[in-house]
């Protein structure tokens, strides 16, 4: 990453999201020993380069906006990537500006190195953060390609030497204190490194020279210390501004979204519930307020995809006490799991899963009880004759109670749709009507039920057929004195 | 290219089944179709049965005509199939022994409650996305069509049926939906169906189909058809006992009067 250093300081900065107009924006560069180190494009364009003294830049641009370079939050930032790049595959290592993977044993399951690259690229940069990427048979042969400025695409089966020897000789962090005698005795690239004698060589610039260029031929095994993911999740995310509006904390609660997911994918796990906490900017001295969203997941999943949709309406619903300035994200309920497969044709099981999380997506905008199911119940008020439960995936379904009592009931006809509110009828000429006289087609049948409850029914139904063909299920009340009207009334329709 | 000629020399029609469709014909395309469970509504359906991923509109004068029952040998097959029927703001509740009888296996029918409009495009349009379920059927009596074209977009990813109630007066307005029904109640529980939009040629009559109706129901039905009860002043019940309690009563209050 040779640019880690800016992008450490621009993705703490205001209008810096991906995507944005490169050009656009002032020209901010990072500052190391009062020298320019590195420069973003709008400040390249004002002509300042590299190697600058920070008073000469300065006056190329006045608006140059200058920041010290912090290691340690490169680090951090070095971190969260590689957070994301287990994702991809296990074995990850930190090296001071930059990342090693090993890939080798992911490419089949992410379908190619072209498509891995893409998808560890977009999340990158989703991090705010820019990498020059390169692959090789050998960990150093690939930190060394990734050095130089266009790294031609690798072919498999090519031999290393050709490749490594067309590398600039700069490249190797070795040969950096030596690179006036080494370009003086007509040495740039690796290759012509190569070709003088080892002998020579180790006396000249030392062991270690050849020692790494034997590390990138892979004549020498190399040894690595893998990154560890942590044991418990809790990243936290310094936020560029104070934050007003909830809808626009997502983009940074995405940051910590592709964090999560690298870490779940390591540790083979799932998450069930997650709490994304919005820490308020303090109105006075030590009241520091922070708001707790809880996402719980019906189905545990490690997709951050999923979870960005779940946030996305948790957020649009939130109304924020205070501006935010930080976030951070827990994740509490770990379970267990390992990745799914993947299914060549769709099955039972991913549709259940799919409908899983359809369930938990409208359920985290419509309420927890907007999306229900409904079993049958053994009452025979038509009202009472059904429960609507909220839906919950994969639940025991209450078995109908109503299939035991055999056929004793089985002629019974009941209408599609039930009205919330029984609708109370007019009568003219003593017939029921509603859009029009009724015909009486069926019944009665008197239902005379829930005495012992508060809500006796003592009715006699009827099927009705109305002008336009309708079928309607009316009753009419037996005990007609405790109501005004004529006792008729529509309570459903044959739909 | 000496090769090109001779593979130009096909005819267009044998060459690209699918490309071509002149306007004689019923359209065919190659996605999956449902069978309705009517012979007579699924010849003039195209490729026979209700298509996969687009939006079926059905357009009601008002709920409860019959168009549950229109839809349920398709709804009760799905169910059976263990693929999940989606009910998204229906008007009234859904009668959980009816939707039994009826044959639809009630473990897999989920109820969406969503009163706001704008709610009730982002659900359909949630679901669709999904993709997971056997049949979808909305309530969108406010649909914009620039809603709709959205929604009809996003149906297009998935391959299960989604159906739109939507009111009759919407049948005058334009509408992405590629099939079109206008519902009306047909005597003796039958329901008239008018195909005012499909990938195909214009359909002139409506069909009218033989919806299930209980056993119990078909003679009265039958009956009522018979006699032309709706003008005649007397009181249509055409039980006697009743009719002669009615008499009685009728004759009682014109003696008082």
């Amino acid at each position: 990453m040779q640019q880690l250093p800016l992008d450490t300081v621009l993705r703490s900065q205001p209008g810096h999201e991906p995507g944005a107009d490169p050009l656009a924006g002032p020209p901010v560069a990072v500052c190391e020993h009062r020298l320019v180190g590195w420069c973003n494009h709008a400040a390249e364009e004002a002509g300042i380069r590299a190697g600058m003294s920070e008073s000469n830049a300065r006056a190329l641009a006045g608006a140059l906006q200058s920041f010290p370079r912090d290691e340690r939050r490169e680090a951090r930032a070095l971190r969260e990537a590689a957070l994301w790049c287990l994702r991809f595959t296990p074995h990850v290592v930190l090296r001071a500006s930059g990342i090693l993977l090993e890939v080798a044993p992911s490419l089949r399951l992410f379908r190619g190195i072209a498509n891995l690259s893409a998808q560890l690229q977009s999340g990158l940069a989703e991090l705010g953060l820019h990498a020059r990427m390169a692959s090789a048979p050998t960990a150093t042969g690939a930190w060394l390609r990734a050095q130089c400025d266009a790294p031609a695409g690798w072919r498999h089966g090519q031999p290393a030497a050709q490749w490594l020897d067309a590398l600039p000789v700069h490249v190797l962090e070795q040969a950096r204190p030596h690179l006036e005698t080494l370009s003086g005795i007509g040495c740039a690239t690796v290759g012509q490194l190569r070709r003088l004698p080892r002998k020579g060589v180790t006396r000249r610039f030392g062991d270690a020279l050849l020692r790494e260029l034997d590390r990138a031929c892979g004549d020498e095994a190399e040894v690595h210390a893998w990154f560890e993911a942590p044991a418990a999740f809790d990243a936290q995310l310094e936020l560029p501004t104070r934050i007003d509006h909830a809808e626009a904390l997502l983009f940074a609660a995405r940051r910590l979204l592709l964090q999560l997911a690298g870490w779940l994918t390591a540790r083979h796990a799932a998450a069930a519930a997650i709490t994304l906490f919005l820490h308020h900017e303090p109105t006075r001295r030590r009241d520091r307020r922070s708001t707790a969203l809880r996402l719980a997941l019906g189905m545990p999943s490690r997709d951050p995809e999923h979870m960005t949709l779940l946030l996305r309406e948790q957020l649009a619903r939130l109304e924020l006490a205070a501006p935010v300035i930080e976030l951070s994200l827990q994740a509490e309920q770990i379970i267990e799991q390992a990745a799914p497969n993947t299914e060549l044709f769709p099955t039972p099981a991913t549709d259940a899963a799919s409908i899983g999380r359809l369930v938990e997506r409208l359920q985290s905008r419509l309420g927890a009880d907007a999306v229900r199911q409904l079993s049958l119940f053994a009452d025979h008020r038509p009202e009472l004759g059904m429960r609507s439960t909220p839906y919950r995936a994969n639940a025991p379904h209450p078995q109908p109670a109503m299939q035991q009592e055999g056929g004793s009931h089985g002629a019974r006809v009941r209408p599609v749709w039930l009205l919330k509110q029984p609708l109370p009828l007019a009568t003219r000429r003593h017939k029921p009507c509603h859009h029009g006289p009724l015909t009486l087609l069926a019944g009665p049948e008197r239902i005379e039920s829930g005495w012992w409850d508060d809500a006796p029914a003592t009715r006699d139904y009827f099927i009705a057929m109305n002008a336009q063909h309708m079928l309607l299920w009316i009753f009419r009340l037996r005990a007609a004195g405790d109501t005004a009207g004529s006792g008729w009334f529509l309570h459903g329709h044959f739909g | 290219m000496a090769a090109v000629p001779s593979a130009l020399s096909f005819s267009l029609q044998d060459a690209l089944p699918d490309a071509v469709w002149r306007g004689d014909q019923m359209g065919s395309c190659r996605s999956a179709t449902t069978a309705s469970g009517f012979h007579a509504l699924d010849r003039e359906l195209p490729n026979g049965g209700w298509p996969a991923s687009v939006l079926i509109e059905l357009l009601l004068a008002q709920p409860g005509i019959g168009e549950l029952r229109l839809l349920a040998p398709t709804l009760a097959r799905l169910t059976q199939a263990r693929k999940t029927v989606i009910l998204l703001a229906p008007p009234h509740i859904p009668f959980a022994a009816a939707l039994t009888e009826l044959g639809i296996d009630l473990k897999y029918v989920m109820l969406v409650e969503a009163d706001k409009p704008a709610d009730r495009i982002w659900a359909v349009e949630q679901a669709l996305k999904s993709a997971s379920f056997g049949a979808l059927l909305c309530w969108l009596p406010q649909a914009r069509p620039d809603q709709l074209r959205r929604l009809q977009l996003a149906a297009a990813g998935g391959e299960g049926l989604t159906f739109v109630f939507r009111p009759l007066d919407a049948q005058n307005l334009s509408s992405p939906a590629p099939l079109r029904l206008v519902c009306q109640p047909a005597p003796a529980g039958r329901m008239a169906v008018e195909l005012i939009k499909r990938r195909g040629p214009v359909h002139l009559h409506p069909i009218v189909l033989p919806l299930l109706v209980p056993a119990m129901l078909i003679q009265p039905l039958a009956r009522a058809m018979a006699t032309p009860v709706f003008n005649s002043p007397t009181y249509a019940v055409d039980r006697p006992a009743l009719a002669a309690t009615a008499a009685r009563h009728r004759a009682a209050l014109a003696a008082r009067a």
